[in-house]
């Protein structure tokens, strides 16, 4: 939040809060290590409503307002003392499998899917995963700060029914998400759909039998989905995004933020080098790719050609970014990140008619274009050497090639997908065994 | 089927709570006594009608308090128009300051 900032200069500041955002305000608030602020709630929403509506609201809540900023002062309350992050509570509890899931439940320890106990013998034995200690804290995690120590994460892979050797991974992808360019907070707390994706490549896919051809985003694999399911525990239970407590504010959510999407890119049928190779990773390395977003399905059935291909994919690339306000010149707070996630006959195609990503990017940056009236104006600011524009004016969805990604994963068949950023950026990293 | 009744031991799984060091803004950032010939500043994060909100609360200002003056941040420097977490660097926040406001109003959410 950004008047935390400033209160931390020394700067008074009040902070106009609509009734549906409140407990994320405040929950943000605290996470910044300022003790209190001031809030004026207002009836939810804001957005949406007429100018006169917004007026009205500004006029009805000012009195609240003037006397907020001259009377509030912080009440500086003390932080209650806090448990030890290690080792984490150990509680009794009588009752069948079944108690124990509606308990867990309840208590909001679970996402409304079936947990497997956590006992302390699951736990230990999730611990052989890895050499780590069980006390080292991995990631505080926002909004709630909660601490999720070695030991907490071998909790919920147990809850989520992981193995022991997928630790390794798990804790690289939360030292990933722990990154602030990849901004947890805003994609755990948004109103968007956006949701955890994790990308795995190199020889840890075979190992770990991780799934990246057929249906590799859907049920069917362990790995994937006990791993996916794991992210979203995690976030829920230890980091409190949760729609229930009005700190997950999504306005529908996903499926993917019970099970995150993750998967292997498919580098068997990947016609050019694999995604980590790009990045400068050797191709013996295992690496994680995180990004928050959205899986959009690309479906096209009858391209003979790369340059149909594209085509194609450009039409509905220019679609999709629409109500994102703008693509390329997409306002601050937005993603710039997206992955273009090709099935491997649509690579194949592309590779065959000499097509590189390159090249792909380029044709994608000035074939992708949306209506300038279609864009959010606000976010959507126009270069001075753009030209004018009406409300009939293409403008570019992407801003620069290297804003795509190109990854090829899944199976036979023509479909693609496009995966378009939400919060923060992507973040690459060398899983350590 | 008749299930049986277990003697659990669990592990809670939600984990400490772990705040970063509250820091004594108390003082530092005590309110204005009046805002007569103060200067107010009024904050956008860029979400949809909260410059129009704003702009309104400005207007009252203006209206109701003598000689206060209203900066818009968002016209004074777009840079200010920002959520995120690379949002409102250390540069922003000092061109803020600069400008010193008895208080800065902003709006948060959609």
């Amino acid at each position: 939040m950004n008047q935390s900032k400033l209160e931390k200069e020394g700067i008074p500041t009040l902070t106009i809060a609509t009734t549906a955002f409140t407990e994320l305000a405040r929950a943000s608030m605290a996470g910044t290590g300022v003790p209190d602020m001031s809030f004026v709630v207002v009836e939810h929403p804001m957005g949406g409503i007429s100018k006169e509506q917004i007026r009205a609201k500004a006029d009805a809540a000012f009195p609240e307002i003037l006397k907020m900023a001259l009377e509030w002062r912080p009440q500086g309350a003390e932080v209650p003392p806090s448990n030890p992050a290690y080792p984490a509570e150990r509680f009794k509890f009588a009752g069948t499998i079944e108690d124990v899931n509606k308990l867990t439940f309840e208590k909001g320890w679970s996402l409304g899917l079936p947990i497997v106990p956590p006992t302390p013998e699951r736990v230990k034995a999730m611990l052989k995963g890895t050499s780590r200690s069980p006390h080292e804290v991995l990631w505080v995690v926002p909004p709630r700060n909660g601490a999720l120590t070695v030991e907490l994460l071998a909790v919920h892979a147990a809850m989520a029914g992981c193995k022991p050797e997928y630790m390794p991974l798990l804790i690289t992808i939360m030292n990933a998400f722990r990154e602030e360019s990849y901004d947890w907070i805003g994609t755990a707390t948004t109103t968007g759909s956006e949701a955890p994706m994790v990308m795995v490549n190199g020889p840890i896919l075979k190992e770990l039998g991780i799934a990246y051809d057929s249906g590799c985003l859907a049920g069917g694999n362990h790995a994937n989905v006990s791993m996916g399911y794991t992210i979203n525990l995690i976030g829920a239970v230890v980091g409190g995004s949760v729609a229930s407590t009005h700190i997950d504010r999504s306005v529908l959510g996903s499926r993917a933020n019970i099970i995150a999407y993750f998967f292997g890119e498919n580098e068997d049928a990947n016609p050019w080098e694999p995604y980590h190779v790009e990045k400068g990773f050797k191709p013996t390395d295992n690496v994680i790719t995180v990004m928050s977003g959205d899986f959009i399905p690309l479906q096209e059935l009858h391209c003979r050609t790369g340059t149909e291909v594209l085509t194609t994919l450009s039409s509905y690339l220019g679609g999709g970014a629409r109500c994102f306000g703008g693509g390329a010149f997409v306002g601050p707070g937005s993603s710039k990140s997206y992955f273009l996630v090709l099935s491997p006959e649509r690579a194949a195609i592309l590779a065959k008619d000499g097509w590189t990503k390159n090249a792909i990017r380029k044709y994608i940056v000035e074939h992708a274009k949306t209506q300038y009236g279609a864009t959010t104006p606000k976010w959507c600011a126009i270069p001075k050497d753009f030209g004018p524009v009406t409300p009939e004016t293409l403008v570019p969805v992407f801003g620069k090639p290297e804003e795509i990604q190109i990854v090829v994963a899944g199976g036979p068949g023509t479909h693609s997908a496009y995966v378009r950023g939400g919060h923060g950026s992507i973040v690459t990293k060398l899983i350590k065994k | 089927m008749t299930e049986i009744v277990q003697q659990w031991e669990l592990i809670n799984p939600e984990g400490a709570i772990v705040l970063p060091p509250r820091e004594k803004i108390e003082i530092k950032s005590r309110r204005p006594a009046t805002l007569e010939g103060k200067t107010v500043a009024l904050l956008w994060n860029a979400k949809s009608n909260g410059d129009f909100f704003l702009s309104r609360v400005g207007e009252l200002l203006a209206e109701q308090v003598k000689d206060v003056k209203v900066i818009k941040l968002w016209e004074v420097d777009p840079a200010t128009k920002q959520y995120g977490p690379g949002a409102f660097p250390a540069e922003i926040v000092k061109k803020v300051k600069n400008l010193k406001p008895a208080i800065v109003i902003g709006s948060q959410g959609d």
